[in-house]
């Protein structure tokens, strides 16, 4: 084997060859089936669930390393929610929807789905709930939180968009969160995804081997269901064994990264600013 | 014996990439009914994006693939029964074993396939028992094949695959986690299909399976460029 070469050093016996296996009739001839339709969209649907969500978790932030980092960006979207929720004038909350529309429209487009999504949804569903308030007592109500409850869902997809999952649990250290629950997210996440992916292997393994018509769908999709439920338990107890044999007793440190950098200054500048508008608006209700 | 009038699978020029990120580039090549021909390359190459596309799981992004005289793409695989037709054809046997076996035992799992197809219940038997018993897996027939070891989940996912009768068999990286006497035993079941006709695509580091079974290589580059040679000298 040549230096450099791909081949692996075969551990294959001498003898190979000699074992006679008899390999039935059928299994030599042309098999002749000709499929009927069967309603089998459920398996395609799932696959593409699932590809969403495992793109979702996996994809890295288009603008990953410019701008400020995780803690600052949770920081800001934390306490923009939190102002746009106690603020009694609506002008606070449409300046936070300018400046979240501002950063919305600089997002590569294929970002936007993924932001606008979520928060027009949710502005939608809120809008319902509160469609009696209309018709009642408070008709300007169902606007206000509509419009409250669009920019809070947008500047969570919009941090989303820009902080990867990894980094946003590492940034809830700030905020004293202990070690272990930080970690427990990691893990939740890490582990959404690689069952995942093990869930959408079996997906499509049975969408090759779905070549007729399957009477017993949900007995298919419980078996993909239970397989990847064994899965978890064992990686489960498999992680926690390697943990315990790197000296894991229950306690877990992480280091402290450092808070702020010179990236965040202007968002902390904008932050004093939000602030200092919230406090002047307040006093002029 | 290798019927070079008859190409069962042609790629022509065929391109992918993930988000991006080149997979294959320019991948031209055909395999002849009864043909085995041994993927290779170094990890990260493409070779199981081609097995992925060869399945009809992913499609190319450029250049076209037909199997059999058909074009195989997300257009036509939108035609359930062109697309279950193809799937019967062509049987994939992935390199984990634990996402093909989804059953509650490993009879039901081998009869999967049968059942789907149709085929009345004594040919199910018939097949079932023939695959059970080629592989060798005859005291697991009541066994969760969760429940399996390495190298029987690995015999079981043959064996539902071949309970349908593929025309083609794709394999990816099959000896990989098995041990010596399982990796020889499968060694000599694969001669024993090449023998009864079956065209294979392999996907295998092994040396001496791609010298075993080889009749031609693609060797995949780093470029995920792809070229061809025959086993006169084996490939580097």
């Amino acid at each position: 084997m040549a230096a450099g070469s791909s081949w692996q050093n075969s551990s294959l016996p001498e003898d190979i060859g000699e074992e006679k296996i008899n390999i039935p009739e059928w299994l030599t001839v042309e098999e002749t089936y000709e499929p009927t339709k069967d309603r089998d969209h459920f398996i395609g649907k799932s696959i593409m669930k699932l590809l969403g969500m495992l793109a979702a978790i996996r994809e890295n932030p288009a603008v990953q390393g410019r701008g400020a980092g995780a803690v600052m960006r949770l920081v800001f979207t934390l306490l923009c929610i939190v102002l746009m929720a106690a603020s009694h004038n609506m002008a606070f909350t449409y300046i936070i929807l300018a400046a979240f529309l501002l950063r919305a429209m600089l997002l590569p487009a294929d970002r936007l789905s993924g932001v606008f999504g979520g928060a027009v949804g949710t502005a939608l569903f809120s809008a319902i709930l509160l469609l009696p308030s209309a018709f009642m007592a408070a008709p300007r109500t169902m606007l206000t939180v509509s419009i409250k409850v669009f920019v809070s869902v947008g500047l969570i997809g919009l941090m989303r968009a820009l902080v990867p999952f990894n980094q946003i649990t590492s940034a809830l250290k700030v905020f004293h969160l202990p070690d272990i629950v930080i970690f427990i997210f990691d893990i939740t996440l890490k582990y959404i995804a690689v069952l995942g992916s093990l869930c959408l292997d079996i997906l499509v393994s049975l969408r090759l081997r779905s070549v007729g018509k399957n009477r017993d769908k949900s007995h298919s999709v419980g078996g993909v269901l239970g397989v990847t439920f064994l899965k978890s338990k064992e990686m489960a107890d498999e992680m926690y064994a390697a943990m315990t044999c790197r000296g894991f007793e229950g306690e877990y440190r992480r280091a402290q990264k450092k808070l702020l950098s010179t990236a965040d200054l202007p968002l902390l500048l904008f932050t004093g600013f939000i602030m200092a508008a919230y406090i002047y608006l307040e006093l002029a209700v | 014996m290798i019927n070079r009038d008859e190409k069962v699978i042609e790629l022509q020029n065929i391109c992918f990439a993930y988000q991006g990120e080149v997979a294959l580039r320019y991948v031209t090549f055909d395999v002849f009914r009864g043909e085995t021909v041994i993927l290779q390359g170094p990890n990260g190459c493409g070779k199981s994006t081609l097995i992925r596309l060869l399945n009809g799981i992913v499609y190319p992004e450029q250049g076209t693939y037909q199997f059999e005289g058909n074009e195989i793409s997300e257009k036509t695989l939108k035609d359930s029964i062109f697309s279950k037709k193809f799937h019967q054809k062509i049987g994939y046997v992935f390199q984990n074993p634990d996402v093909q076996l989804f059953c509650a035992s490993l009879e039901e799992e081998i009869a999967f396939g049968p059942r789907q197809m149709g085929l009345d219940e004594d040919e199910v038997r018939r097949r079932t028992d023939d695959v059970i018993r080629l592989t060798g897996l005859d005291h697991l027939r009541e066994r969760a094949p969760y429940h399996l070891s390495g190298g029987e989940k690995k015999k079981a996912a043959l064996a539902c695959v071949l309970s349908m009768n593929p025309e083609v068999l794709i394999l990816d990286e099959p000896l990989a986690g098995l041990d010596r006497r399982t990796q020889a035993w499968l060694t000599d079941f694969l001669l024993q299909l090449k023998a009864a006709g079956k065209t294979m695509v392999i996907a295998t580091h092994d040396e001496k399976l791609a010298q075993t079974l080889g009749d031609r290589y693609i060797i995949f580059d780093d470029d995920h460029r792809a070229v061809e040679k025959m086993p006169d000298r084996i490939p580097e």
